[in-house]
């Protein structure tokens, strides 16, 4: 009973075991936390996500290491962190301009803007560095920058030195978009395929021209908007 | 009161009620903090906007670590890390000295096509590590290489040749439009009116031009966008 009690709500002698196992429920507490916080929170979109970030690893890390504190209040305390977290990120949805920190503008139309730069305290060597990051090493190719809410600078290039697209070469219209995944490890994604108008008839005969017998042979096939095939076969 | 005082300050025990009042007081810190942040210390431009980022989280949680920890001092600690990285900001943009001890300065791993294994070893980058992030970059192939920088933020920025670059119109003479940033005009069903005016438009034009696409009203447009040529884009709300 005493070990039980340690265990939930923490003391000075907890042997070894017992302080592993807290720092396992810890662990798996804060990756499912993790997932209540969505993508945006791996991603560290805004502010508030990344103090959560930091703050949140070292708030399980302390509990998992300190014997005395409680564990349910840990538990409580991820998720509760994990629920504020969510709640900033759903008011930033509601009112956009009350959570998050503005954009800033670097450059605009070729020009730096030394104000907001300096307000920014970013730099010239800084600047620098980060557009060289993005592929933009010449700065008389760079009509925009913008010192994103996420601490990140977008380059908007001027459009004589942007890649030639196929518009600017006159080239006929082609066909652009997601492709859509066949067979997966095996197995035929029948949804994806029924939602494309094709059945499983259709496949094994495109599979067959491309010298498999049936799906059991193939890892991974995708359909591309070109309605060429990608194939990869299983095996080593 | 007593409760309070425990909430706020130190206490050698807290229940879990404390602790979840402790944790709506720090999303309040949380927010306020968020608002107020540099923006270079998300960007993680340098060393120290590194340490300051995730220094700062911890901090901010620390009431919850333990509830030995009390508000005061965590607030007390929060202004103090916050004003110091403003204090290096604030050198490091007015004096260039300053900013190179503060920051470093980048290293360049490869210049004219060529490793340079003193700077490697400058940098302490493992040939592996720059390879790794010459494929990261979609510069796998060393033949295509110009230049490579190790930046103060860690990661490297790649230059390649001219020949492996992508074409563009300037190289062949090719017309092209003016481009910039883009304006947005409606965010979710509202209207944007200042872009609007900027860029010499009316709310009627607005009207007129979601009407061409079979709009009644902009309430019904979750974004809309001009582009500097004029080109219009919106996407409905459902």
């Amino acid at each position: 009973m005493t070990l039980l009690d340690g265990f939930l709500n923490g003391s000075k002698d907890l042997p070894f075991w017992v302080l592993a196992i807290r720092a396992i429920i810890l662990y798996i507490s804060l990756i499912i936390a993790t997932r209540l916080m969505q993508h945006r929170q791996v991603g560290i979109l805004s502010g508030h996500n990344y103090l959560v970030a930091a703050g949140i690893v070292s708030l399980a890390a302390i509990r998992m290491v300190n014997p005395e504190s409680s564990l349910t209040s840990g538990l409580v305390i991820v998720f509760a962190y994990a629920g504020v977290n969510v709640l900033l990120s759903y008011l930033d949805i509601k009112f956009p301009k009350l959570i998050d920190r503005k954009p800033v503008v670097l450059m605009e139309g070729g020009r730096i803007n030394k104000k907001n730069l300096l307000d920014a305290h970013v730099t010239l060597d800084n600047l620098m560095g980060q557009i060289r990051l993005k592929g933009a090493h010449n700065l008389s190719e760079i009509d925009s920058l913008v010192l994103e809410p996420n601490g990140k600078i977008s380059v908007i290039k001027k459009p004589p030195f942007l890649p030639v697209n196929r518009h600017q070469m006159n080239l006929p219209p082609k066909l652009a978009g997601l492709p859509t995944v066949l067979v997966y490890d095996s197995e035929v994604q029948k949804d994806n395929l029924k939602r494309l108008g094709y059945d499983l008839k259709w496949l094994n005969d495109k599979l067959q021209q491309e010298g498999f017998v049936d799906p059991s042979q193939v890892f991974f096939a995708l359909l591309e908007p070109s309605g060429n095939l990608f194939v990869s076969a299983q095996g080593a | 009161m007593e409760f309070i005082s425990s909430v706020l300050g130190t206490t050698s025990e807290l229940s879990t009620a404390g602790f979840i009042i402790r944790t709506i007081l720090v999303g309040f810190l949380l927010w306020a903090e968020g608002k107020v942040l540099p923006h270079r210390s998300g960007g993680q431009f340098a060393g120290y906007d590194f340490t300051f980022y995730w220094m700062m989280g911890g901090v901010t949680a620390s009431p919850l670590f333990d509830s030995k920890l009390n508000f005061v001092n965590t607030i007390t600690i929060v202004v103090t890390v916050f004003l110091m990285h403003y204090l290096l900001s604030y050198l490091a943009v007015r004096n260039r000295t300053f900013a190179k001890f503060l920051i470093g300065q980048p290293i360049v791993v490869m210049s004219g096509g060529k490793v340079l294994r003193q700077n490697m070893a400058r940098a302490l980058l493992p040939l592996e590590i720059l390879l790794s992030e010459l494929r990261v970059s979609d510069a796998p192939n060393l033949n295509e290489v110009e230049s490579a920088v190790m930046e103060t933020s860690g990661h490297i920025s790649v230059l390649k040749k001219a020949d492996a670059q992508p074409a563009t119109p300037a190289e062949l003479n090719l017309p092209t439009p003016p481009g910039g940033l883009p304006t947005i005009l409606i965010n979710d069903g509202v209207v944007v009116g200042e872009n609007l005016r900027e860029i010499g438009y009316d709310e009627l034009w607005l009207i007129q031009e979601l009407g061409k696409n079979g709009i009644s009203q902009a309430e019904d447009v979750y974004v809309a966008q001009i582009d500097p040529v004029g080109t219009f884009y919106y996407s409905a709300k459902t």
